[in-house]
């Protein structure tokens, strides 16, 4: 793009200090109590990552406390049951509190501005996402304050687990609270890649993306797929322990396995969830460094897809030793194995890149390089524990224990601390210090190898993992000793870095903008830095424009490319097309709010109710929290704007306004019902899962189930309810509000009778979901999916609510459309719903 | 959509898919095929392990069907590959930079999809019953 071709009504230097002023007064964050109604990337975006930070250093201290207790063979320090809650959320905080929730904080903080966007398209399910996950983490954390923490292991195998004598109200924690924090996970992944695929700046095609987005991209997919699965397992496990449905319990048919599958159809996806979001940092950093364009772009985007899709063929290798046939675990195996190509291509991409550049060697960059040492060294690992013969030896010692550590201290640890030395000028205006980030890498990368080397010798020795003692002799004593003096250096190498980042800078100079002197639009951002995100949205034609687009920062500070300005006084960003990134909208973000807190204080409520059984406040809290989330989407979303274009600059007009398939809200009901339909199909796994197992019972005989008339009836209801809400569909496209609104009050009927005759089926049939897993999986899967319809019915109602409220009209119809679609989900769930429960049982008898 | 003439990341993924619905199938097939065929008390009871051919026979055509599949879509990368004059590494802005990007980048994919499809079929080459 020529200059002559950008607008040349910015050279006035007056009109660009009123647009800077308006932006500023636009997008500047509350002062006070208002503070923390922000919603912005770059304030939620800096708790999120404060917060998951300060887990990780409560885990962190967990895990001192557990290396102490082992020190020394026989030792006292903490006792067997408070060392089972000790160790258990250890693994539970760094899991869910701390590798995953990072991602996201590190992604919301830096991708809007990588991607030279003011925000991403949903700053307050961001935000709500934030809150969920601080309330949801205290209370998981703070219970052990209370010696009620969860002391099943951080995978919460039943029987132990669901056991009320043998475990108290910590596992209840652990369920309810971790399934408030995976909702919070898979709106942020939402966010996340209606972010990547619609928030990119006009010119950035497929091809221009920066590694980070793609990686960002796969991995938040990772989670659509990986986390429903979880949710599933939880629901069944609550079943069982609050109302005794006997999904895992043998004597009356359940199997405990079924959780297991379920928790590492969940589990080994995340431990890439958590992985590449790491690696996609070091992405970044290597070229930067390099002072060069990567090496490889293709084969990263490969590796990224590929990885993303062979770490769900691997959930099996965590339970090698439960007796399946061989045949299944090699398959596992052989996944496990070919993983390791696209892992690998990785690390050859990088180490090609630093090769072919002039490197700079810097903090960042010392930690890239330990990152890559030590999760090599994991990786090879990996490769021994994912052959079955080898696993039987090693399963449940301390080699698995050093494993582990090593690839996600390796693959996500060093990589984040690179990220926070790399980024922290962009977050907080000033570089950390050279010296404290050297101490404190040499500190950890020796004390890191200290710990967790030994480990691997002290497991082979025969170490179990989880024993809070040893007996003196059996070889453990010393290696157990330097792995204690180890750990605690490495938590001198923490503490060295935690200080250069908390330490008060107000006197040291501003760092210079683009200290590093990256290529990628992220650094842009000036010294110090100004609440508006992006002057303007730049047009990108090459993947480092920073390094390769002549007179770019000049450009871009005079605000030459798009929406220079906030006329309206309304934050505003720029959507574009998914592969070409042609500009589709001018998309009107909502601004600071407090209703995103309150809707998750209150959705908490219910949660932590349900732990303690409480089942009125559960309903008076999930009743009140319905009403934050119904008021938070009427007053601030769909609204309809005061002229129906806008002027973006250079010339363009772009709606303000549009639904459907062009909308961000449609992906994003797109997206979340891919994650539904993963939870959902858990359950169906769960039922096929039974079937497999049972030779007899599953489904039960004649007249044991639920019958071909109620959910034959169901189906049809429901078909209908469909039908009526697509004929409403088209009646508001033809402007007919009457006939709107009467269609929508025959789907909102059908539906609830679609929802009745559905659960009306198995209570009809005398189903007691007590007395074997049969009956207390038809009533699982039937209660989903009435749910289900009732969520359409609430959703339905709302519609018409909009409709009469004129807020849903022919030209403003977003909501229409984003329901419609809800319901085809919802008629693929009952359809799938009612062939299982109904259909399969006459196929198999 | 393996007939598209425009790459996209459906296409992108076509591969993998195959790779995740084969891998999907072969496990299901053969831990079905060894749970309804296994005894309860077959370890006491000592008697022969459930024979897996009929089942190894399924993996084989499952298999012979995702290669075909990646095979697909290997063809149509390489069609979207040469569908332009762009240069490697395909920096540029440009549709062709885009179409040839993707197209490269599906290749290789193809290429991981059907080792991964090879791995995952060899052990119903060596494995012949539920033990």
């Amino acid at each position: 793009m020529t200059d002559a071709a950008l607008s040349s009504a910015q050279d006035d230097p007056e009109l660009r200090k009123a647009q800077e002023e308006r932006l500023t007064r636009t997008w500047e964050t509350p002062k006070g109590v208002r503070y923390w109604s922000a919603v912005n990337n770059s304030e939620v975006g800096l708790w999120y990552t404060g917060t998951s930070f300060a887990f990780f250093l409560f885990a962190g201290v967990l895990g001192l406390m557990i290396r102490t207790q082992l020190a020394v063979p026989g030792n006292d320090f903490l006792s067997a049951t408070f060392y089972n809650q000790v160790f258990t959320l250890h693994g539970t905080a760094m899991m869910f509190l701390f590798a995953v929730p990072i991602f996201e904080a590190v992604a919301i903080l830096i991708l809007p501005e990588m991607l030279g966007a003011r925000d991403l398209p949903f700053p307050r399910l961001s935000s709500f996402g934030y809150w969920c996950f601080l309330i949801g983490g205290v209370f998981v954390c703070g219970s052990i304050f209370f010696n009620a923490a969860p002391d099943g292991g951080w995978f919460m195998y039943p029987p132990l687990s669901t056991d009320h004598k043998q475990t108290g109200i910590g596992a209840d924690v652990w369920l309810l609270g971790l399934s408030f924090i995976e909702v919070a996970s898979i709106a942020a992944a939402v966010e996340l890649i209606v972010g990547t695929l619609k928030c990119r700046p006009p010119g950035m095609r497929i091809n221009l993306m920066p590694l980070y987005a793609w990686y960002v991209l796969v991995v938040a997919a990772m989670i659509l797929f990986a986390f429903p699965p979880l949710i599933a397992g939880d629901i069944l496990f609550e079943m069982e322990r609050m109302f005794d449905w006997p999904f895992f319990d043998p004597a009356r048919g359940g199997d405990p396995l079924l959780w297991q599958h379920l928790f590492w159809i969940f589990g080994h996806p995340e431990v890439y969830i958590v992985f590449l979001p790491a690696i996609a940092l070091l992405a970044m950093i290597v070229p930067t460094f390099a002072q060069r364009p990567i090496l490889g772009y293709s084969w990263i985007v490969l590796a990224a897809v590929g990885t993303g899709f062979l770490s769900f063929g691997l959930w099996v290798h965590h339970m090698f030793t439960t007796g399946l046939p061989s045949i299944s675990l090699a398959f596992f195996s052989a996944a496990s194995e070919a993983v390791a190509i696209p892992t690998g291509v990785q690390i050859f991409v990088f180490l090609a890149t630093l090769l072919a550049g002039r490197v700079v060697y810097s903090v960042p960059m010392l930690f890239a390089i330990g990152a890559l040492g030590i999760f090599v060294f994991g990786g090879l690992t990996g490769v021994m524990v994912a052959l079955a013969p080898f696993d039987w030896q090693a399963h449940d010692t301390y080699f698995v224990v050093a494993h582990l550590h090593y690839t996600l201290v390796g693959g996500m640890f060093f990589p984040l601390i690179a990220g926070v030395y790399y980024f922290y000028p962009f977050v907080k205006d000033r570089k950390l210090s050279d010296r404290l980030g050297k101490w404190g890498f040499w500190l950890m990368f020796i004390g890191f190898n200290v710990t967790f080397l030994p480990m691997h010798v002290t497991g082979l020795r025969g170490m179990p993992r989880r024993v809070f003692t040893y007996a003196e002799g059996l070889g453990f004593d010393a290696l157990n000793m330097v792995s204690t003096v180890g750990a605690f250096v490495f938590a001198a190498g923490v503490l060295v870095v935690t200080w250069d980042v908390l330490r008060p800078k107000g006197k040291e100079p501003y760092a210079p903008r683009n200290p590093w002197n990256a290529g990628t639009l992220e650094w842009l951002s000036e010294n110090p830095g100004k609440e508006w995100g992006v002057r303007t949205v730049p047009i990108v034609s090459t993947r480092y424009p920073l390094w390769q687009q002549p007179n770019f920062v000049r450009d871009y500070d005079e605000g030459r490319f798009y929406l220079p300005d906030a006329e309206e006084g309304q934050r505003e960003t720029l959507i574009t097309s998914v592969l070409d990134a042609r500009p589709v909208q001018c998309l009107r973000v909502p601004g600071n709010s407090f209703m995103p807190m309150g809707a998750a204080v209150l959705t908490g409520g219910a949660f932590i109710a349900a732990t303690f059984y409480a089942w009125t406040l559960t309903i008076l809290f999930s009743i009140a929290a319905l009403a934050a989330i119904v008021t938070w989407l009427w007053r601030g979303t769909a609204v309809i704007p005061e002229k129906a274009e806008k002027d973006v600059g250079l010339g363009l007009k772009l709606p303000l306004y549009v639904s459907g398939p062009d909308s961000v809200g449609w992906w994003a009901m797109f997206i979340t019902m891919i994650g539904d339909m993963s939870a959902f199909a858990s359950l169906i796994f769960g039922y096929f899962f039974y079937w497999t197992i049972h030779a007899s019972g599953f489904p039960g005989g004649p007249g044991a189930g639920p019958g071909l008339v109620w959910p034959g009836l169901a189906m049809a209801l429901g078909a209908a309810a469909w039908g009526a809400m697509l004929a409403a569909r088209r009646a508001n496209a033809a402007d007919r509000p009457q006939a709107l609104r009467l269609l929508l009050v025959f789907a909102v009927a059908l539906a609830a009778a679609s929802a009745a005759a559905l659960l009306w089926g198995p209570h009809a049939s005398g189903l007691d979901p007590k007395s074997h897993v049969y009956p207390a999986t038809v009533w699982i899967i039937a209660i989903w999916t009435a749910v289900h319809l009732g969520v359409g019915v609430i959703m339905t109602l709302y519609c018409l609510a909009r409709s009469l409220g004129g807020r849903l009209t022919a030209a403003y119809d977003i909501d229409i459309h984003n329901v419609a679609l809800f319901w085809h989900f919802a008629l693929v769930t009952l359809g799938v719903t009612v062939a299982t429960l109904a259909l399969f049982p006459l196929a198999v008898r | 959509m393996i007939a598209s003439a425009r790459a996209s990341l459906i296409t992108l993924i076509a591969a993998p898919t195959a790779w995740a619905a084969h891998f999907l199938t072969s496990y299901v097939i053969a831990a079905t095929a060894c749970a309804k065929t296994m005894a309860d008390a077959r370890v006491f009871t000592g008697a022969a392990w459930p024979d897996l051919t009929p089942a190894r026979i399924a993996i084989g055509v499952a298999t012979l069907a995702a290669l075909g599949v990646i095979a697909l879509s290997t063809r149509q990368a390489l069609g979207h590959w040469r569908d332009g004059d762009a240069e490697p590494p395909y920096d540029d802005a440009t549709r062709d930079d885009r179409q040839q990007f993707l197209g490269y980048a599906t290749l290789l994919l193809c290429g991981l999809s059907a080792v991964g499809v090879v791995f995952v079929a060899l052990p119903a080459v060596f494995i012949g019953d539920c033990r």
